[in-house]
Formats: structure tokens, sequence, C-alpha cells
């Protein structure tokens, strides 16, 4: 299993994050670039802000495209971390599900190859 | 500007002969022998700005001296607006226009944080100056800004590292996780690397 964490956050999430993952799933190792995910690997990227993280979705779902529609070891998750901030939950979880349909909608070839999403906003 | 033998220096010598000058002494010299590459740079900071008509070095008496004064003059008013009262990104611009274009052929160009002042308005250009003229000049620049760091090819960075007194220059192409085909910003990829995670001094 591949995993695949796009983190808003500037300093506490990039340290707590991969120590979570190793304690949570102590089989996967770090990668830091997606031509190196084997098996049982995790990339992890902090945007360091909001909105920018907006920006770096659609980034990051075309690596996870070209990588999967490439090789037969897929990123099967594809996590995307985020403060509700002053927003609230549901805007902000409606904000990044709106941009990922934006995209999906933009390019059709790129939800054949989509790991499953999850939004984490809190 | 003459050479000793009464001949009018060509633009090139006197960008040789210049480089130590004040800004607005160079660009007053500019403005009156070199009135074409004046309208160049001219043309170029009002397609930066817009908004602003006319562009000079003024002669103005302050007590009893003279002073070189960088000017501009607005489309909805009349009134100079004088060096001191330009905005810091509007004289940085001017500052770094200048200094490039009469840079002579092979010259070392030092900035250092140089996105200080500048808006984004004008970042784009100013970093579009660098790699244009990164051929006939040498640039070395430092900076923290996302937009400036994805500008400048990653192949030309520099990575400077410190821990207390000691200093480490890393050459990003030296970096493996830096060369790969994602399509991730650059920087984003620099501030996600190992050595990022208790920051770099």
């Amino acid at each position: 299993m591949n995993l695949y964490f796009l983190l808003e956050g500037r300093r506490t999430e990039p340290k707590v994050y991969p120590k979570w993952i190793n304690h949570k799933l102590p089989n996967l190792t770090r990668v830091y670039k997606i031509e190196d995910i084997s098996s049982d690997c995790f990339l992890l990227f902090a945007a360091k802000g909001y909105p920018r993280i907006l920006q770096l979705i659609e980034q990051s779902l075309t690596d996870i495209y070209n990588h999967n529609a490439n090789n037969n070891i897929m990123i099967d998750h594809f996590f995307i971390c985020l403060d509700a901030d002053d927003d609230g939950y549901e805007i902000r979880f409606n904000t990044v599900n709106d941009k990922i349909k934006s995209i999906e909608e933009a390019s059709r070839s790129i939800s054949a190859y989509l790991p499953n999403l999850h939004i984490i906003s809190a | 500007m003459r050479d000793k033998n009464n001949n009018f220096l060509k633009l090139e010598e006197f960008k040789k002969i210049s480089t130590e000058l004040p800004m607005t002494l160079k660009t007053f010299f500019l403005q009156k022998f070199y009135q074409k590459e004046f309208k160049n740079i001219k043309q170029e900071f009002t397609d930066i700005f817009p908004f602003v008509k006319e562009l000079k070095i003024k002669y103005i008496k302050m007590a009893d001296e003279h002073t070189l004064f960088l000017s501009i003059k607005e489309y909805d008013s009349n009134d100079w607006i004088h060096q001191n009262q330009i905005s810091s990104g509007m004289f940085s611009t001017f500052l770094h226009l200048i200094e490039i274009h009469l840079a002579p052929e092979g010259a070392v160009i030092l900035i250092d944080e140089f996105e200080n002042s500048l808006g984004i308005n004008c970042m784009p250009s100013t970093a579009d100056f660098i790699n244009e003229y990164s051929a006939k000049l040498q640039f070395i620049v430092t900076s923290h800004h996302p937009y400036i760091i994805n500008e400048i090819s990653w192949k030309n960075w520099k990575i400077v590292k410190r821990k207390g007194g000691s200093v480490r220059v890393i050459n990003s192409t030296d970096i493996s996780e830096l060369e790969t085909a994602s399509t991730l910003e650059k920087y984003v990829r620099l501030i996600n690397l190992p050595a990022y995670e208790e920051g770099i001094g």
C-alpha cells in the first residue's frame, strides 16, 4: 500500500505526520520523490499555508496520475489535510472537493487512475 | 561623455566607467547622452507600472546644494513624485533595471534578499530580467521567496546551510530528491527535503 499526503501545515504537521504514520503503519517507508515509490511507501509534502495547498492539489494529482498510469505499483490513497480555520469544516471540505471536481472535469482521463481520496479538515 | 581624445564614448565604454557611480548620476548621464537606451529602460519601467507616464532624473536645489533625484509623474496627476516619495518597490525595480542594463558584459551582480520591497505587480518582471540577462551577466541572488525561487532554474540553486558559525553551500544538482519528473513545484520539493525539517539557517 502506498500513500500520498499533502498537508497544509507549516511546522507541526510536517513533524507530526511522519511520526504518526510510522507509529500506526510501521511497515511504511517514507520516500521523498515519486520515482522512489515501490511497495509500502508514503510521500508527504507540506504546502506551508492556505490557500497555497489548493494550488498544489492539481500538481499532486497530475503526479499521482502519471505514476499510476505508468506503473504496476500504484499510489492507493491521497490524503489532503488542512485546517478548517474560520471557514469551518464544511466550507473548507467543499472548497477542496470543488477543486478536485474541476480538475477531473478538465481532464477526464485523470479519473481513471485516481487513488482513494481523503479530505481531512478539522 | 568623451574620452581623452574627445571622442564620444560608446555605450559599452560608458557602462564600464559608470559601474561605481551612484544610480542617479549614471541614469542622469544615460538620460542626457544615451537617450535611446534611457527610453528603453523607461519603457520597461512603464510596462511594469502602467500608471506612470513620465520618468526622469531631475536636478533639484536643496539648501545650498543641487541634487539629482529620480522623479516620476503619474497619469492622474501633474505633480512630480520625487525619489524620497516613490514606493520602495518602484524604486527597487528601477534600481534593478538600471544596474542590469548598465552592467558591462560579464559583470557579476550580487543581490541580497532580491524580493525585498517588491510587490506581486513587479516581482515577475524583475525576475524575468534576471533570466533574460543571465547569458551576459552572472547573478548571485539570495531569496526566500517561493515565486523567485521557482522562477530561477533549480539547477542554478545553491542551498546555504548554517549551523552556528559553520556555513555550508550545497549544489542543488547534488540533491537527488530534486532530480525528478514531478510536476510539483520545485520550491515545495525544496522545503520538504529532510534537511528542512529543522529549518535551514
